[in-house]
């Protein structure tokens, strides 16, 4: 797949390298703290260092292996809650950095599962 | 992807003539449509019509052959046809494969569409680079002259044509300009409002439709489009990249202002596809800025001058239509976008003003648009621009014209009073800057570099005021103020195109975030942001609603986009429906909204029951925004008005984890 593609066409490859950093982001999705890779007594500084560093592995710019941009949000919002002192306390106490009611997590990430290939396919027209 | 293109061979037929021929052509898919675009060496011409087309994949070809198709299509001249819709008749005879093409390096350029100027840079292999035109220029008027039946943009500036064009030609009332500000705005919008000033037509209905525009030719208005002109700017633009490097050009990165909606931007992507090119990455200006400058830094860092410690920078841009702040992180070539803020004036609205300043009957004295009036609003729109250059480096200056018709303005403009008519503007830029500090959650200590770009970057009172809020003596030194955005798209289309520099210099990354809060009406009138501005792009946030009437079986979702508190003061851009809700007390069904922006920019909202659930549940929905083509004010007045408050959402209080 990509041939036919013209577009971005020399873009569309990637590592095996690309790929496993992707798939460690992707297998933590629940721990801010793994998926940035720092120790629970990190300092803000590490943090913002860790963030810069995945953030050059994984963002969809750096990074074109599937998944990319899913392991990007990811990223992002594990540094958007660890980086701010309060939603870290928070995130700290009750392992999440956002109230959330009880039992929608299953329900609405199987939803969406399958609803992000936009590729383009000429078999649709 | 926000617009895809494949491959395709368009057979087509010269009308009354005998004999078909294949072209090869892009196929582009934006939402539900589809565009035909003949590729650069194909000759398609005005009497053209198209009679099929097949997209190859692989070695095999399939035709198509459903769907009305809407076709742009180009003439190498630059002419645009008139938009056909057709459907696809039969099968016909294609050429073979033609693999030669790809061979290229297909690396996105950088292009800055100015309201006054343009400039486009490129990506040579070891650097940026801006491209001159044929009169040796990095910056191009934006405009484009319509003559009998010659069209020709400020690109080449009718370099090419018997004679060049002037700055008096391009006031007669011939040339279209300012479309970055035009394009995407109804008719009541204040910013088309003031442009009827302008030397070609502006016409309004004040309803909520888009604006008539037309350009005088032989005495005669001819209607034209924001979009269409801005294809035809490209088309030259794309021609001149082209010429430089000998090979076609599909991708470009844009820069775009923080205001822009979400809906112009599409309305900007549907002119850049009309003259065949895809927008890879649509950059707000002040991210460009602080790509360019994390290069500088990354550069400092190898030269072992810099610290390798997070630098802040405060990205302060000015141009002729828009004002634009950010605030960005930098450290280790990576510059993360904290705060993005943006409004709707620039040189226009201080030239605007000043001309009312100076003539103070000029709104009665120029309603006619006559050839006359024309002429002398544009001595006066001359003189006065000259004013302003040359206030920016002397105490007073002095404006004396003749307009013609026994009209004369004879005065001395200084500093104070320049300022003084100028006031709400300056409070406006001082309001954004304000605005972008505040949402970082920074001191004006914690800035290390203030970055004037653009062109009224030069305007003393606007260097002062940036400064002195952010509490510096002077501006960041190594950024040329008119090149950096464009500099900065060059380098996102490399690092975009998957271009590795071994040498480092590319190891660089922006981090966006969306200017505007993205949400939808709930509770009322009121607007639930579900992405708030500021938000790391790519990005997905999702969030629960509730029905507001018992046995509530439809929801109607809404998605708008802007920056205040009742929906109905953010720009609507599209709305869906839920229905097959099971029946159920209000507020006990729990509706999962979910939206999420892709690294193209893309907006799609998804929505669906997720409480109760079960097999009776519909499947969720999903919808690229925006939706909306035209007259979305009138929208938002027909849904209120059909259905009220029937099938109305509420955000569904947070509860705590227990």
């Amino acid at each position: 797949k990509g041939e036919e593609e013209t577009t971005g066409a020399a873009a569309r490859e990637y590592t095996t390298e690309q790929l496993e950093v992707v798939r460690q982001v992707k297998k933590h999705t629940r721990d801010y703290y793994q998926i940035l890779g720092l120790e629970k007594d990190c300092t803000v500084e590490d943090v913002r260092k860790a963030y810069r560093k995945l953030s050059l592995k994984v963002h969809p710019d750096k990074n074109k292996a599937p998944g990319a941009e899913d392991a990007f949000k990811a990223v992002s919002k594990a540094f958007q809650c660890l980086s701010d002192a309060e939603s870290r306390k928070r995130y700290d106490l009750v392992g999440s950095d956002e109230p959330v009611t009880h039992h929608r997590r299953p329900s609405t990430a199987r939803a969406y599962n399958g609803y992000y290939e936009d590729d383009f396919d000429p078999d649709e027209i | 992807m926000g617009l895809v293109f494949v491959r395709c061979e368009a057979v087509v037929q010269r009308r009354g003539l005998p004999g078909r021929r294949a072209v090869s052509a892009d196929l582009f898919r934006r939402g539900g449509r589809f565009i035909l675009q003949p590729r650069l060496n194909s000759s398609v011409l005005g009497g053209d019509s198209w009679l099929s087309i097949v997209v190859k994949r692989g070695k095999t070809s399939r035709w198509c052959s459903d769907a009305d198709i809407a076709i742009r299509s180009t003439t190498s001249k630059g002419k645009r046809m008139a938009e056909q819709f057709y459907t696809v008749a039969s099968d016909s005879e294609t050429t073979g494969e033609d693999k030669s093409q790809l061979s290229f390096p297909d690396v996105a350029i950088g292009i800055d569409i100015g309201t006054s100027k343009c400039s486009v840079a490129i990506w040579n292999g070891h650097q940026v680079e801006l491209l001159k035109n044929t009169r040796n220029q990095k910056g191009m008027r934006s405009y484009v002259m319509f003559k009998d039946d010659t069209l020709s943009a400020g690109v080449t500036g009718g370099a090419a044509q018997e004679s060049a064009h002037e700055e008096r030609d391009i006031l007669s009332g011939s040339a279209i300009f300012n479309m970055k500000r035009l394009i995407g705005r109804m008719d009541t919008d204040e910013v088309v409002q003031a442009s009827k000033t302008l030397p070609f037509l502006v016409q309004t209905l004040g309803i909520g439709v888009r604006p008539f525009i037309a350009a005088l030719v032989n005495n005669m208005w001819r209607s034209t489009t924001p979009e269409e002109v801005l294809a035809i700017f490209l088309l030259e633009l794309k021609a001149l990249v082209e010429m430089h490097l000998k090979h076609p050009v599909r991708n470009a990165v844009l820069t775009i202002p923080v205001a822009f909606s979400r809906f112009q931007q599409t309305r900007i992507e549907r002119a850049f596809a009309m003259a065949g090119l895809h927008v890879l990455r649509l950059m707000p200006e002040p991210t460009a800025v602080a790509l360019l400058y994390a290069q500088q830094q990354q550069q400092l860092m190898h030269d072992n001058m810099g610290s390798g410690i997070e630098k802040i920078a405060l990205i302060f841009n000015m141009g002729a239509g828009y004002s634009d702040a950010a605030v960005a992180a930098t450290a280790g070539g990576v510059s993360q976008i904290r705060a993005l803020s943006g409004c709707t004036v620039g040189g226009e609205d201080i030239l605007q003003n000043i001309m009312r300043h100076v003539l103070p009957n000029f709104d009665s004295l120029y309603d006619g648009h006559t050839v006359d009036r024309i002429k002398s609003m544009g001595l006066l729109r001359i003189a006065t621009q000259d004013a302003i250059h040359k206030l920016a480096n002397q105490e007073s200056v002095d404006i004396n014209i003749d307009l013609g018709n026994g009209q004369k303005v004879s005065k001395v403009l200084d500093h104070s009073e320049f300022e003084q008519v100028n006031r709400a503007i300056f409070e406006k830029c001082e309001k954004i800057i304000i605005q972008c500090l505040v949402d970082a959650k920074l001191e004006p200590e914690d800035i290390n570099d203030v970055i004037l770009v653009g062109g009224c970057s030069k305007i003393p009172r606007i260097r002062s005021l940036v400064l002195g809020l952010c509490k510096k003596e002077v501006s960041y030194k190594n950024i040329d103020a008119l090149e950096a955005a464009v500099s900065g798209a060059a380098m996102e289309g490399a690092i975009a195109s998957g271009v590795t520099d071994p040498s480092g210099s590319l190891d660089l990354l922006t981090i966006q975030a969306t200017p505007m809060n993205l949400g939808i009406r709930a509770d009322g009138n009121n607007f639930a942001a579900i992405i708030p501005r500021n938000t790391t792009v790519p990005a997905r946030r999702d969030m629960l609603f509730t029905t507001t009437h018992d046995n509530q079986t439809e929801a109607l979702i809404a998605v708008y986009e802007g920056e205040g508190e009742q929906a109905e003061d953010n720009h609507l851009l599209g709305y869906f429906k839920i229905a097959g809700i099971p029946p159920a007390p209000k507020g006990s069904v729990e509706i999962s909204v979910c939206m999420d922006i892709d690294a193209s920019n893309v907006l799609r909202v998804f929505a669906g029951v997720v409480k109760p659930q079960g097999p009776a549940i519909p499947p969720f929905i999903e919808v690229r925004m925006p939706t909306l083509d035209d007259g979305h004010g009138w929208c938002g007045q027909a849904l209120a008005k059909m259905y009220g408050k029937t099938i109305d959402l509420a955000v569904l209080p947070k509860k705590l984890q227990p």
